[in-house]
């Protein structure tokens, strides 16, 4: 007999069906990537920003609160965020839920000056840096962030100004004091 | 595949107390912190993977180092039956597990008019259920590797690798090195983010792809592997 | 007509070729054999089981069972085994354990229950105890569970690796009535033990293994014409007959003088009636017998031998 030839209607049948599978499926995987790292996706924004004129009225509809973005093309930093935050379907898909995500984009340096609403944002806000992220509850001030540290950090910050938010409009006794 | 050894392997799971304590732990902590801090939805839970983890430790490792593997393949089973069999065995528990923490923490949720919709409910169960049978399948090729928990070393051994290959690809900024760990990272974690689908409608295909391979290679190779095995069970002599 | 066991010129050697374990060992074991298998420790019995089990593969030569592979499905279907250092999971319980074992052997469901029950009760472990925790079994209960273990489904290879180690006498009993009804039923037995008076009580072959290779084949049952050798005690107040004598005598009675020892001597004979032959014409030459016995110690003095040499 044979030295150690695998029996056919053996306890140790050789799994050929599972390893041809594996074996392709591990082939087209390999090309996938290979083609992904070659052609990387460009990312995008995947948040719903809304116009500013519709946002009080979705926010009241809804009762979200409405999340500003206060940015310029010409801010590094804010890049930085759309990179990392808006393009990320994760915490686009936890802005999408908990806000009514408006931008607001400065054309001072480019054009001269801004478009009345966003002047009038801006300083209504008192926004002297960019990025800035405020957060408008329907009772009590706003919450404002300034700068881009990374997206972990701004994540929970937004996630401790839609829970303020959340507990004031169950409450709605509460005298909306700034905790 | 082979029913007595698919619910053999789930009693043996269960009937280990310190498996049910860390269980137990890593099942409700997640879900008391959804209770008190609602807000936050459904963000506290992982994606099943510990818990298939705690399921899965050791799940081929430990009867070859006990002696009882022997007296098993002393019978009319295929190495494949038993490896397929005890992968699919921790999966579904794991599985359920995961889908029902996401389920309770969804209801939970509910009760505080905090909960997001059934679809990212559902989704997020769904994923989780993926997730624990792609994780087991990979704890099952690393057990067959060592005896005991060796299989717990390999994958912190990995995840080491993994961590350091990432840190030199950003030190270097060569992205294929970061890419090539988040392959590594992918394979050692496989799943499928059902979220985009229910979303946008948005087929992850490059995620299926992966996951599906890693969950057929790694069950092919603990296969190949088993059967290679050889016992030298002990005796006196 | 099955082919038995046929154990070819089996070699294994371990840790890269530095530990020979087995060296070109041959065996036929013929189907409904009660094959017993001694040696010294770290002979080599416990990788010739593994070969035969199909656990350990050779790194040349073959076993066979039946003209298959040792674990070809259809063999393992017919095989018990009881290992040597049993291990089950402590948590099940003696019946959840042969049920397990029921439903592994791919037996009918339906007659589990029966099957479990009667396996138990063959053992001799009572009910209750197959309803205790493994755990809280004594190593001769364990024991009992491992044969019950084995004999689940009604196998015709069983593999037996001290079957009898940590059981009380009752059980050890017990183990030989079993093991010679089912040699009444064609079973063919390989058992692995040191306990060398019930290997010899039970089994019709022995082989010696000793540094990887089968150095004797002892044939062990004598029926009434099989060769066989006496021990033959006189009193020892009387003068020890001379040897020449003895030799003569036996000559004479048609068999031969084997050794002489103080206060016995060796005989070899033919058959039954040889032996009362050779006793008849000791007593008539003055001989004062006081005992005749098959001739103890045979399986030991192997071991002996084995020491004896270099």
């Amino acid at each position: 007999m044979p030295p150690a030839a695998e029996p056919a209607g053996g306890t140790r049948r050789p799994p050929r069906t599972l390893l041809l599978i594996a074996a392709v499926l591990l082939a087209l995987r390999i090309v996938l990537v290979v083609y992904q790292v070659l052609h990387p996706a460009k990312p995008h924004d995947l948040v719903s920003w809304q116009p500013i004129a519709a946002a009080g009225n979705l926010s009241a509809a809804t009762s979200k609160p409405i999340l500003y973005d206060f940015s310029a093309d010409w801010c590094g930093p804010c890049q930085k965020m759309k990179l990392e935050l808006f393009s990320d379907p994760d915490h686009a898909t936890a802005l999408n839920r908990t806000f009514v995500p408006v931008t607001v984009l400065d054309r001072s340096r480019e054009d001269g000056e801004n478009a009345p609403e966003v002047a009038e944002l801006e300083s209504r806000y008192h926004i002297g840096a960019f990025p800035t992220l405020v957060v408008v509850r329907p009772r009590g001030d706003p919450r404002i962030l300034t700068g881009y540290t990374d997206a972990d950090a701004t994540m929970r910050w937004l996630a401790e100004a839609a829970l303020e938010s959340h507990r004031h409009a169950a409450a709605p006794d509460s005298a909306g004091a700034k905790p | 595949m082979n029913e007595a050894l698919i619910l053999a392997t789930m009693r043996q799971r269960v009937t280990s107390p310190v498996r049910m304590v860390l269980l137990a732990s890593m099942f409700f902590m997640p879900l008391l912190f959804v209770c008190f801090a609602p807000g936050v939805g459904l963000e506290p839970l992982s994606n099943g993977y510990g818990l298939t983890l705690i399921l899965a430790a050791g799940i081929i490792g430990q009867d070859v180092s006990s002696g009882v593997l022997q007296l098993v393949l002393a019978r009319p089973v295929t190495r494949r039956e038993y490896v397929v069999s005890r992968w699919l065995s921790v999966s579904l528990m794991g599985g359920l597990l995961a889908s029902a923490q996401v389920l309770i923490a969804w209801l939970l949720l509910l009760a505080r008019h905090a909960a997001p919709g059934p679809a990212e409910a559902f989704s997020r169960m769904g994923a989780n259920a993926l997730s624990a049978f792609g994780g087991a399948a990979v704890i099952t090729l690393f057990s067959t590797l060592l005896a005991g928990f060796g299989d717990l070393a390999i994958l912190l051994l990995a995840s080491f690798v993994m961590v350091g290959l990432y840190g030199i690809g950003e030190l270097v900024h060569q992205d294929w090195v970061t890419r090539f760990a988040a392959e590594l990272g992918g394979f050692l974690v496989p799943e499928i983010p059902l979220d985009p689908i229910q979303r946008a409608g948005d087929i992850p295909w490059v995620a299926i792809v992966s996951y599906l391979s890693t969950v057929t290679l790694c069950l092919a190779l603990a296969i190949v592997v088993m059967n290679r095995k050889e016992f030298s069970y002990a005796s006196s002599s | 007509m099955s082919a038995g066991i046929v154990v070819e010129s089996v070699s294994k050697t371990f840790r890269g070729g530095m530990v020979r374990a087995l060296d070109g060992v041959s065996l036929s074991i013929a189907p409904g054999e009660v094959f017993g298998i001694i040696g010294p420790n770290g002979a080599g019995k416990t990788t010739l089981f593994g070969c035969l089990l199909g656990f350990l593969r050779p790194d040349a030569g073959g076993v066979t069972i039946d003209g298959h592979a040792p674990d070809d499905l259809e063999v393992r279907g017919a095989t018990g085994y009881l290992p040597e250092r049993l291990v089950m999971d402590r948590w099940m319980t003696g019946r959840d354990f042969l049920a397990y074992h029921h439903a592994l052997a791919r037996l009918p469901a339906h007659d589990r229950e029966r099957d479990v029950e009667a396996a138990h009760a063959r053992v001799g472990l009572e009910p209750e105890a197959a309803r205790r925790p493994i755990r809280k079994y004594s190593r001769g209960m364990l024991q009992r569970l491992g044969l019950a273990q084995a004999l689940l489904g009604r196998p015709r290879w069983l593999f037996l690796d001290e079957p009898a180690s940590g059981v009380d006498p009752a059980g050890i009993v017990l183990f030989r009535r079993l093991l010679l009804e089912l040699k009444g039923h064609g079973v063919t037995v390989l058992l692995n033990s040191h306990q060398l008076e019930q290997v010899e009580r039970v089994c019709d072959r022995v082989a010696y293994v000793g540094k990887g290779k089968v150095e004797a084949v002892e044939t062990v049952s004598a029926g009434a014409g099989a060769e066989r050798v006496l021990r033959v005690r006189w009193s020892s107040a009387e003068r020890a007959p001379a040897a020449e004598t003895l030799a003569a005598v036996a000559e004479r009675a048609g068999g031969s003088i084997v050794g002489v020892d103080p206060g016995s001597a060796r005989f070899q004979v033919s058959d039954d009636a040889g032996a009362s032959r050779l006793l008849e014409t000791l007593i008539g030459a003055g001989v004062r017998v006081i005992e005749a016995t098959a001739e103890e110690g045979r399986l030991e003095r192997l071991f002996l031998a084995g020491r004896d040499t270099p």
